[in-house]
Parts: structure tokens; sequence; C-alpha cells
């Protein structure tokens, strides 16, 4: 007899043992049953990637704001671009629009009137930023005007 | 009485012999049935092969929640695929190469991270005249227990290649014959044959203190 053969035998004896490896008792009782409770249950889909990370959350919402960032921000920088091309050097009164003209004093006798250059000096920095307004689209424009009390000249 | 009644009554008399042993719907026609939607016949089929499929993934993976998986994933598979089986090969065959492949994937992806979670040994085996033999008279190690040697022989079967593995499986375990695994594993008998002789060498080098 050839010894392999024989060695073979006593391992195949050996192998029937995993027969006799059982699943727990009334284990296959349930088994198609199982089976065919997966399959009546709605397929599920297969997860993501940033699923299996544990970033489970629904994409909606956060699409939907990200939109509304993206929205702000178009809106905001379209209205900084239109401020600063339109920014002109020195305001130009547009014919037809309304200018606000210096007061000039009444001419009342016996009360001199006020030397323009007092106090238009310390608003003139203040006027020329407005120009920089979106307001100014409109052809608004405003000019220094200067203030005086009557009498106060000499 | 009416004669329909009396017909009624007399025919359980007569068909008393073919419900006492019913003839076993064929699984072509239950797979047929399964195709057309009928839930009961596919219930019938897996009932069929549940056992086999069961053990034969449970002795590839020596784990039984694997198994348990696997073998639910396989009827699974299966009954997705129902409208692509042709019947050119049997509903058993075709449900085993399921599983088979579903095995080999799964151990190809766990690689070597093995598991045991061995089931119990029915307590039939130690009436096994065999195994009865080979341990208190041809093993070597005559101390050993049943449970001790099947911890053995799954370690020695989990260092095999998982190719050779499932036809030791198949073969020595399940009882298949070498035409059988051939079309499981879509190969020739000839390697089924060299794969089972290399497996069996293996499996004996691994258990040479178990075996005489």
């Amino acid at each position: 007899m050839n010894p392999n053969t024989e060695n073979f035998d006593q391992l195949r004896k050996l192998l029937a043992l995993k027969r006799y490896e059982l699943p727990p008792p009334r284990y296959f009782n349930e088994f198609s049953g199982r089976v065919m409770a997966r399959l009546a249950e709605p397929e599920r889909q297969p997860l993501t990637s940033w699923q299996r990370l544990g970033f489970d959350f629904d994409l909606r919402p956060a699409a939907m704001c990200g939109l509304g960032v993206v929205v702000c921000g178009l809106l905001s920088f379209g209205v900084i671009g239109a401020m600063q091309m339109t920014e002109p050097d020195a305001p130009a009164a547009v014919p037809g629009s309304f200018v606000a003209n210096p007061m000039t004093p009444p001419a009342i006798a016996g009360i001199a009137p006020v030397p323009g250059s007092i106090d238009t000096a310390s608003i003139a920095p203040l006027i020329t930023r407005q120009a920089a307004s979106p307001f100014n689209q409109f052809g608004l424009a405003a000019t220094p005007v200067s203030f005086g009390t009557f009498g106060s000249a000499h | 009485m009416s004669q329909s009644a009396r017909v009624q009554e007399e025919a359980p008399a007569m068909e008393e012999p073919e419900k006492a042993t019913p003839a076993p719907v064929p699984d072509l026609e239950l797979v047929q049935r399964a195709q057309k939607g009928d839930g009961a016949a596919y219930d019938e089929l897996i009932r069929r092969y549940q056992e086999r499929v069961y053990a034969t993934v449970y002795h590839m993976t020596s784990n039984h929640e694997d198994a348990n998986d696997l073998a639910q994933e396989t009827f699974i598979k299966g009954y997705q695929a129902l409208k692509s089986f042709k019947g050119d090969s049997s509903f058993y065959t075709w449900i085993y190469r399921i599983a088979v492949n579903k095995t080999i994937n799964f151990l190809k992806q766990r690689k070597n991270r093995t598991h045991m979670s061995l089931n119990d040994i029915d307590f039939n085996a130690e009436n096994d005249p065999d195994l009865v033999a080979l341990i208190s008279d041809r093993t070597p190690r005559r101390d050993v227990g049943l449970t001790e040697l099947q911890e053995k022989l799954n370690d020695a079967m989990q260092k095999l290649s998982p190719v050779h593995r499932l036809v030791v499986t198949l073969h020595d375990v399940q009882g298949l014959s070498h035409e059988e695994i051939g079309k499981i594993i879509d190969c020739n008998i000839g390697t089924v044959r060299s794969r089972l002789f290399y497996a069996r060498q293996q499996l004996q080098a691994y258990l040479s203190d178990y075996l005489k």
C-alpha cells in the first residue's frame, strides 16, 4: 500500500471531525426566514466614504446654505466693485441735479457777512469722502457750505 | 349521501400512499416559480441548500458569524441574479458557485486577520468509531481531546490558501466528487486532483503530531 495513501486516509478520518462542527440548535429553522426578511427590506444604498468616516449628514440643507453664502458674496462683490469704479476725482454738478447752494447771509443793514474761508476747511475732507458713496450714482452732489452767526464778523 | 360526497370521503383513502411520500418538487420548477416572483418557492430552495452552503462557508472561514453573513448574502445574491439562471447547470451547482466566489473574495479582503469562532462539536462525534480510534489508539498524543483536535485542525486549514482549502472542504469534508468540484470552481478534474493532493500534503505536514 502506498504510504501516502495510508496517511491521507488518517487525514481524511481526522477531517471528518469537521462534519460534527454544527451551528447552534434551531439555527437553520430561522435561517430562510432571515434571508426572506432581508429580501423584503428596501435596498440599502451603499455607504459613501464620508459616511464610513462618521460624517453622516443631509447634504441638502448644507447645499442651500452654501448657495446662500455664494449669492450674498456675489452681491457684496458687485456693490463694492460698483463703488470703486464710479469714484470721481471731484464731485461735479450734474445738470438737473440738486445742488445745495451755500447760504448767503442776508444783507441786513449793520451786519457784515461771514468770510467764506473761515469754517469750510474743517469739513471739506468729509464731503470729499462722500463722493465714493454709491448714492452718487443718482447725481446727488454736496458742496461745502459755511455757516456764520449774524453779526460775528468785524 | 350524494355521490360527490361519497367520492370526497373515498378520495383521501385512495390518495393516502401518495400523501405519505410526496414527490419533492424539482429544483428547476421551484426556480421557475421563484423567477416569477413566488417567494415561497425560493424559501423552499433556501431550505434545501442552506445547510450545505453554510457548511462550505463555515469550513472555509472557521468563523460562525462570517459564515452566517456570507451564507445569507449568497442566497440574497442568488435571488437577485435568478433572472440570469438559464438552467445550464443545476441550481445546486449555481448557488454553490456564488457561495464559493463570495467566500474567496471575503478571504482575500480579510487576508491574515483570522479570528476563529468555532461551532461546538456535536456529541455524536464521540461515538464515531473512526474518530475514537484516531484519538485513543493511533494518535501519538493520546491525551488530546476532541476540542483541542478541532482547534488544531482548523488552524491547519487556515494555513492553506483559499483555493486549496476549498478543494479539501468540498471533497474531504462535504464528500463532493471531483467532477462536481470542477463544475463549481470552473476548472478541469486534473486541476482538482492536483490541488487536493497538494492540500493534503500540506495538512499532513501541519498535523504530523496528531497523525501516525
